[in-house]
């Protein structure tokens, strides 16, 4: 069993093998070797940790992806946006909680998770027109109309400056 | 060349005119939410669709929102606080999950996106979102990434700017409404014979410029873009020799073929596209009446409706608008729409009674 604090003092308990589909903690544990030890988890609280054990040991003992698998995986994992139904419900939450979980996944190094989280956030992107973008994730408009009916024409690279 | 800008200048007043209506709206809209958060940008935007039906609660219409699809209460959403709060990494990795198309809209939302996206530091990521379209023809040599992915997945007219479904003159990189293209061939005319066009080079541009064909049902229409002529009439004429000028002659002719051979490639993607995007709706309308189906079926009306579908020669139930949408069906737009289809029914049964 691991012992994990987070930022708001909460202590949690995983099994090693739910805790190490984290590269952090895996190396952390690495490092210290055999000790009871609570890792401090200072970027992460409480209620975002809870979510990422329960992916975690949702997801326990699939294979995790490679350190180098870069490169390889890339053309299939990119090209697709689809979430598993396990995945597509977990991730299911306000965008306030999806921002600290793909923050987290990115934190802990946990890829599959932060996969999950960038897809879910691609999806919501996808097929929308720019106002609807900006209704959906709270982007102020600085065009003028004037500007706005410019860059419709404007497809090109802007110049470096 | 001033009749375009004059539309334009009428759209922007129009675009104006309604951005004022906004205001006026806003103003109302904060009255009545005041309370929730005093000095919230984002406050008035969240809560427009409550203040546009004012007599429906507004925690009820909250409820039925998917959960990712709320807003964060705050001032920044969840793009712009990746970007200013996450490494830059995720923010990438999320683009390279879209296409291009997508990243077009996206570097039209604002000031920040657009410079980001249009920076040519970013061309990776658009040369990524590229892989994620199936069956997509290649780059071609004389457009950039942004400009590719305006002429394959925007939908507006180059010259008024308001949407088309015209698909592209694809070798010619340019999209143009049906009301426009008589426009064009008027200025572009007068464009071409006011330029002092070299005969060796006129016939080269009319093959350039020219699309013909019975397009848009309005018979044969020309097209051509002035500034392409305009574009080659300069460069040719700055050339010096006759070699000089035959080299580029041959240059141009290239390019052309290759623009040609490209055209091909993008006619095939789009049908692709579209009849996938064809069938996709087509099942999602078939699925949408057999979803009503069982729901009448709860009322007793299944029988009456397969009446309607199966009378002879026509099929007024499937054809009705209510049925006949590329939507699914919601508990909500079930709702709404079950009463005037039980009348539709409840007529068509009464009119059958009549006629036996």
């Amino acid at each position: 069993m691991v012992t994990l604090v987070t930022s708001d003092n909460e202590k949690f308990t995983a099994d090693k093998e739910v805790a190490e589909r984290s590269v952090l903690i895996k190396n952390m544990l690495e490092d210290v070797g055999e000790s009871d030890q609570p890792i401090p988890l200072p970027n992460v609280s409480s209620s975002v940790l809870k979510k990422v054990l329960e992916y975690c040991e949702h997801h326990r003992g699939e294979p995790l992806p490679a350190a180098d698998a870069d490169t390889t995986q890339d053309d299939t994992r990119k090209r697709t946006t689809d979430i598993s139904e396990w995945d597509q419900k977990f991730i299911t939450v306000d965008q306030e909680m999806l921002f600290e979980i793909i923050l987290a996944a990115n934190y802990l190094d946990i890829k599959s998770l932060l996969d999950v989280g960038c897809k879910t956030v691609a999806n919501m992107i996808k097929g929308k027109t720019p106002e609807e973008i900006r209704k959906l994730f709270n982007i102020v408009n600085d065009f003028t109309p004037e500007e706005e009916a410019q860059i419709k024409k404007e497809n090109e690279w802007a110049e470096d400056r | 060349m001033a009749r375009t800008s004059l539309r334009i200048q009428d759209e922007n007043n129009q675009s104006a005119v309604s951005a004022n209506i906004d205001g006026l709206n806003s103003v109302n809209r904060k009255r009545t939410t005041r309370e929730e958060e005093p000095g919230d940008l984002s406050s008035s935007e969240e809560n427009e669709d409550q203040a546009a039906k004012p007599d429906k609660p507004a925690s009820k219409k909250k409820k039925k929102m998917p959960q990712q699809f709320r807003k964060v209460k705050g001032r920044f959403g969840l793009l712009e606080r990746l970007a200013k709060d996450a490494p830059v990494e995720i923010f990438l990795e999320i683009f390279t999950h879209l296409d291009p198309g997508d990243l077009l809209r996206l570097a039209r939302t604002s000031k920040e996106l657009r410079n980001m996206l249009m920076s040519k530091s970013s061309e990776s990521i658009w040369r990524a979102t590229r892989s994620n379209v199936e069956g997509i023809p290649p780059l071609p040599d004389d457009l950039s990434e942004p400009q590719y992915a305006h002429l394959l997945f925007s939908q507006y007219c180059d010259l008024c700017l308001k949407g088309t479904p015209a698909s592209p003159f694809w070798d010619l990189r340019a999209r143009c409404c049906g009301r426009c293209i008589p426009e064009l061939r008027t200025t572009n005319n007068q464009v071409l014979n006011s330029l002092n066009v070299d005969p060796r080079l006129k016939p080269l541009l009319l093959r350039f410029m020219y699309f013909k064909g019975n397009v848009f049902r309005t018979g044969p229409a020309s097209y051509h873009t002035s500034s392409v002529a305009r574009k080659y009439q300069t460069e040719f004429a700055a050339l010096q020799g006759h070699d000089e000028q035959e080299a580029w002659l041959q240059q141009i002719k290239n390019v052309r073929e290759k623009a040609l051979e490209h055209r091909q490639l993008c006619y095939k993607w789009a049908n692709s596209r579209y009849s996938v995007r064809t069938n996709e709706l087509k099942a999602i309308r078939n699925q949408r009446k057999a979803d009503i189906l069982d729901r009448l079926e709860e009322f007793g009306w299944r029988e009456e409706a397969e009446l309607m579908i199966n009378r002879r020669g026509t099929d007024p139930f499937s054809k009705h608008k209510l049925v006949n949408q590329g939507k699914k069906l919601t508990d909500r737009v079930w709702n709404n729409m079950k009463t005037e289809l039980v009348q539709m029914l409840s007529k068509s049964k009464r009119d059958r009674g009549e006629q036996t």
